[in-house]
């Protein structure tokens, strides 16, 4: 804690390589948030520059109620949904109904030469992933690829823990239903 | 021992090993059921697919890129750019001062054309009114540029200080 308030600080203080060492640090959580939320290949790089730009400029701000890892990655999170929403995407565009099962959903937007190029179950599921609606990618990557806890989840999210683990299941159902509606369980 | 199916929640939790007391029960019953052992086996494979992933490398170099943009290059601003504020209002309110009390315009306009005693006369007398007020008001438009100085001065100085104790903490 210590350490992170000295980084803080010559960050605050005006050092270059302070904030170097901090978005080395924390580019990969930010780099998983952006890249799982923006569709646009060309525009990911950009915003997650944005965001270390934002990070630098309300770093005085952050009064360490939270872990420094959660507040990166909720800037993260804020800054993807301001890009969607200027650029009008839905952000539930795939998400099902109450009354619709996901199992009637399995099996949606299969695209064949999409298929061809997948040749492992990294790729496989990447593209799954790629379809499923942007919360949904955001937390199962907090949640898988980031170890975060449902509650910190939920902090970055502005979400409560519950609907957090709800969300969570059901992606991974509906992950599961579209992988198996493409391909025989011994593929994966 | 659990006799019915499990959930797909329950699948997922007993692949990730939280079900807490629910979990042994879940094992007898895994034991039974090959379909729920398909299932927990499919959420495993799935689980280490999505721990595994990989394609969210940023390029070489992108850290330094990001820390090449923020340069420090003004310090007062970084508490909310009130300083600024202040100095721009202060600056400001005395520009105001300066050219808002222009009645000698009016009285310069309306003798000219209203003036009985001629264009020149009515021209002499406004320009002397102008004349006896315009050296102080002009005396003040030095002000709102003296408060600009000093705020940019101050910045400079505070920005030597924050890089001397950057300094001192990186070393």
């Amino acid at each position: 804690m210590a350490a992170r308030r000295t980084q803080i600080d010559r960050i605050l203080a005006g050092d270059g390589k302070a904030f170097e060492e901090f978005v080395a640090q924390y580019q990969r959580l930010v780099s998983h948030v952006v890249f799982r939320m923006i569709d646009n290949r060309a525009d990911r790089e950009d915003v997650c520059q944005d965001v270390f730009l934002k990070i630098h400029g309300s770093l005085s701000g952050f009064r360490f109620e939270s872990k420094l890892s959660t507040w990166v990655a909720r800037v993260a999170y804020n800054k993807c949904l301001n890009y969607i929403e200027k650029k009008k995407l839905p952000l539930f565009e795939d998400l099902c109904g109450e009354d619709e099962s996901i199992d009637s959903v399995a099996g949606e937007q299969v695209q064949p030469d999409a298929l061809v190029e997948q040749k492992d179950l990294s790729n496989r599921l990447r593209c799954e992933i790629d379809n499923l609606p942007v919360p949904f990618r955001a937390i199962l990557t907090l949640y898988h690829l980031d170890e975060m806890s449902y509650r910190e989840i939920g902090r970055i999210m502005e979400m409560p823990e519950g609907t957090v683990k709800s969300y969570l299941h059901r992606a991974r159902r509906l992950l599961r239903e579209r992988l198996l509606a493409k391909y025989q369980p011994e593929e994966l | 021992m659990k006799s019915e199916h499990l959930t797909h929640e329950e699948a997922q939790g007993y692949a990730e090993n939280v079900l807490g007391p629910r979990q042994e029960s879940a094992a007898a019953h895994l034991e039974t059921c090959g379909n729920c052992r398909a299932l927990v086996r499919q959420y495993e494979l799935l689980f280490r697919g999505l721990k595994d992933e990989t394609g969210f490398e940023l390029p070489a170099g992108f850290a330094g890129s990001v820390a090449a943009k923020v340069a420090p290059q003004r310090t007062l601003s970084r508490y909310g750019g009130l300083i600024w504020s202040l100095a721009g209002s202060a600056a400001a309110v005395c520009l105001v001062y300066c050219f808002i009390d222009m009645w000698w315009l009016g009285e310069l306009v309306s003798s000219i054309l209203f003036g009985a005693g001629g264009m020149a006369d009515s021209v002499a007398s406004a320009l002397q009114a102008v004349d006896a007020r315009l050296p102080i008001r002009s005396g003040l438009l030095v002000v709102p540029v003296l408060i600009l100085l000093v705020v940019t001065a101050l910045d400079r100085i505070i920005l030597g200080i924050r890089h001397s104790k950057a300094m001192f903490l990186a070393l």
